[in-house]
């Protein structure tokens, strides 16, 4: 299995003033995608954008390991420039070129020659010329927040509900992308509420399930997924409790 | 004490600043110093097609059935310093762009400029202009007439690089026949102190159509007002006034936007946008749309925001500083509308918009 990419230590984090995580431990493993399912609200997010350093979410205790270093106190654009990457739920609007943000992105990652052939193979070309994310359609969103991930060749790809809102096409382009990333080595760590798009996946590993908060339970990916549907997130809370 | 100052000084500080503009006058432009006109230079080639680029002052003496027939602002012309003739005759294209750059190099001075810009049937030329200041004091006021004749098509880009003491006035008239184009494109890199802009734009011809970028950026304690209005006067003419203000420091910015439908078959459209980036500026976009026909159709769209902090946190998600995800939304933002000039020119307004954001950050 080899040594994980990321190592989350019992983590406690609060956004103004509310505790949202509570003492959360998860690895996430290079060439592999680790899962993250649970209702709204329970802190998923969170927990990426704490993973990413985004400065509204304050860390009680805890550490956040990647590879080996201590990020818990880095800023964002070093963690991004360290290999983490992140692809928002719902990213803001920004009235600048879909086309000038990517080359951008390209030249701070040091990347060059992938940036038109991924816009072409998420099929979001058409789009590059209009401003990030205004007007577009819950699949355009999710495509072009993958696009804008993969270009920079990640190490780690924070994946935030990459299947929430769109049609089964964009779900298997989205997959098949996510797939490429594990090829390549990279760790993945997705949030997903539903899990649909879990069957077009390869290189699952582990699978946790969060509820206020908490891990409350963690097994393969397949197990997990089986019981979230089975039980749905409520009744696996009393499940677990009574030892499952 | 007398300092003297000697001409090629300032004419070597003059050239410096407009190449520094990206205004290369050696291949082919003016340069007007103060009053006069102190070069111009056109290809041969194109003087043998009947091209006329001159001074106003040239022109009134050597061309003045053009100037009589092409004016459209009625100035007096006894009461101007100087300005440029170019003219363009049926079926010539200039595919070079022919530069002119007003210089105030003398503090005080007030420049008085009229330029008459002719292009017959079929003629297409791309006309840069760059006005900048060596000194912080003087008074630069300008009328432009622009006639372009049918299937015309110019492509004017304006480039002001003033210093903080200098005021601004200026007046650009433009009548568009059948099927000609016109796309103005304006830019401030420095803000003068105090600024009054106006275009009007006659699309008097059968689908005529006008495309109006503006650039306006207010800093320090400048004041700005600019103001354009489209006549749509032929059927089927069409005519878009885009902007974006960026407002910094003390600055204020106030910009009006018109469209007056007076033919069937016509459309219109302004979109104005204004970023915040100081809570001590003012910014302030009027659009007004106005028609007196039933086949029209008229739109507008206007925004004024500031930088979000979720804007920000996005792009430092992706590796970048807060200071640098600033300056990638405000070039971002300034950038709008480049798509649609010619790719001769877009390097050199890319390069402007690269100046003025990184002298804004």
């Amino acid at each position: 299995m080899g040594k994980p990419i990321l190592v989350v230590k019992d983590l406690s984090v609060e956004v103004d003033g509310h505790t949202i995580l509570d003492g959360i431990n998860i690895e996430v493993y290079p060439g592999e995608i680790t899962v993250l399912m649970g209702p709204n609200g329970s802190g998923k997010s969170t927990l990426l954008y704490t993973i990413m350093g985004l400065r509204r979410y304050r860390v009680l205790k805890g550490s956040i390991l990647f590879n080996g270093v201590d990020i818990t106190n880095e800023p964002p654009w070093t963690r991004a420039l360290r290999g983490i990457a992140l692809a928002f739920q719902n990213p803001p609007r920004i009235p600048v070129r879909l086309e000038y943000i990517a080359k951008k992105i390209a030249e701070k990652h040091g990347v060059k020659g992938v940036v038109s052939e991924y816009a072409s193979s998420l099929k979001i070309d058409r789009l590059m010329n209009r401003n990030l994310f205004h007007g577009f359609s819950g699949g355009e969103i999710k495509r072009t927040e993958l696009y804008l991930l993969v270009i920079k060749k990640p190490r780690l790809a924070l994946l935030d509900e990459p299947d929430s809102g769109v049609d089964i096409d964009s779900i298997r382009e989205i997959a098949h992308h996510i797939n490429m990333l594990t090829d390549n080595g990279a760790g993945v760590l997705l949030v997903t509420h539903q899990g649909y798009i879990l069957k077009y996946l390869d290189d699952l590993g582990r699978g946790y399930v969060m509820y206020n908060g908490r891990i409350i339970y963690s097994d393969t990916v397949f197990n997990v997924s089986k019981k979230v549907l089975l039980y749905g997130y409520s009744k696996l809370v009393k499940e677990v409790t009574r030892g499952l | 004490m007398v300092i003297e100052v000697s001409i090629t000084e300032v004419l070597d500080k003059a050239l410096k600043k407009a190449y520094e503009s990206g205004l290369e006058l050696g291949k082919q432009g003016s340069l007007i110093l103060d009053e006069s006109m102190v070069f111009h230079k056109l290809s041969r080639a194109l003087e043998v097609y009947g091209v006329v680029y001159t001074s106003i002052r040239d022109a009134v003496e050597r061309y003045p059935d053009i100037v009589e027939k092409y004016m459209i602002t009625g100035i007096d012309l006894d009461k101007v310093d100087n300005g440029v003739l170019l003219y363009v005759p049926r079926d010539t294209r200039i595919v070079d762009p022919v530069y002119t750059c007003y210089t105030i190099a003398r503090k005080g001075v007030v420049q008085r400029v009229y330029n008459l810009i002719v292009l017959r049937e079929n003629a297409e030329a791309v006309a840069i202009t760059g006005c900048m200041s060596l000194v912080p004091e003087g008074v630069h006021s300008s009328n432009t007439d622009t006639f372009l004749d049918r299937n015309a098509r110019l492509y004017k880009v304006m480039i002001h690089n003033w210093l903080p003491g200098i005021r601004i006035g200026s007046l650009k008239k433009a009548y568009l026949m059948d099927n000609s184009f016109y796309h103005d494109y304006y830019i401030n890199i420095t803000p003068p102190h105090n600024m009054g802009f106006k275009i009007e734009l006659y699309l008097k011809g059968r689908g005529s159509t006008a495309l109006s970028n503006t650039i306006l950026v207010g800093r320090d304690n400048s004041r700005l007002s600019y103001e354009t209005i489209a006549y749509l006067d032929g059927e089927e003419s069409s005519v878009e006034l885009l902007s974006r203000m960026l407002g910094e420091d003390n600055s204020r910015i106030y910009s009006r936007s018109a469209i007056i439908a007076r033919a069937d078959y016509t459309r219109g459209h302004i979109e104005c946008q204004g970023l915040q980036l100081s809570s001590n500026s003012v910014l302030s976009t009027t659009p007004i749309l106005e028609s007196h026909v039933e086949n029209t159709r008229l739109t507008h769209e206007a925004s004024i925001g500031r930088i979000s902090e979720e804007e920000l946190e996005y792009l430092m998600s992706h590796g970048f500083r807060e200071d640098e995800a600033v300056s990638i939304i405000v070039r971002g933002f300034l950038e709008h509308g480049l798509d649609r000039v010619p790719e001769r020119i877009r390097l050199l307004i890319r390069q402007t918009l690269d100046r003025l954001v990184s002298s804004s950050m």
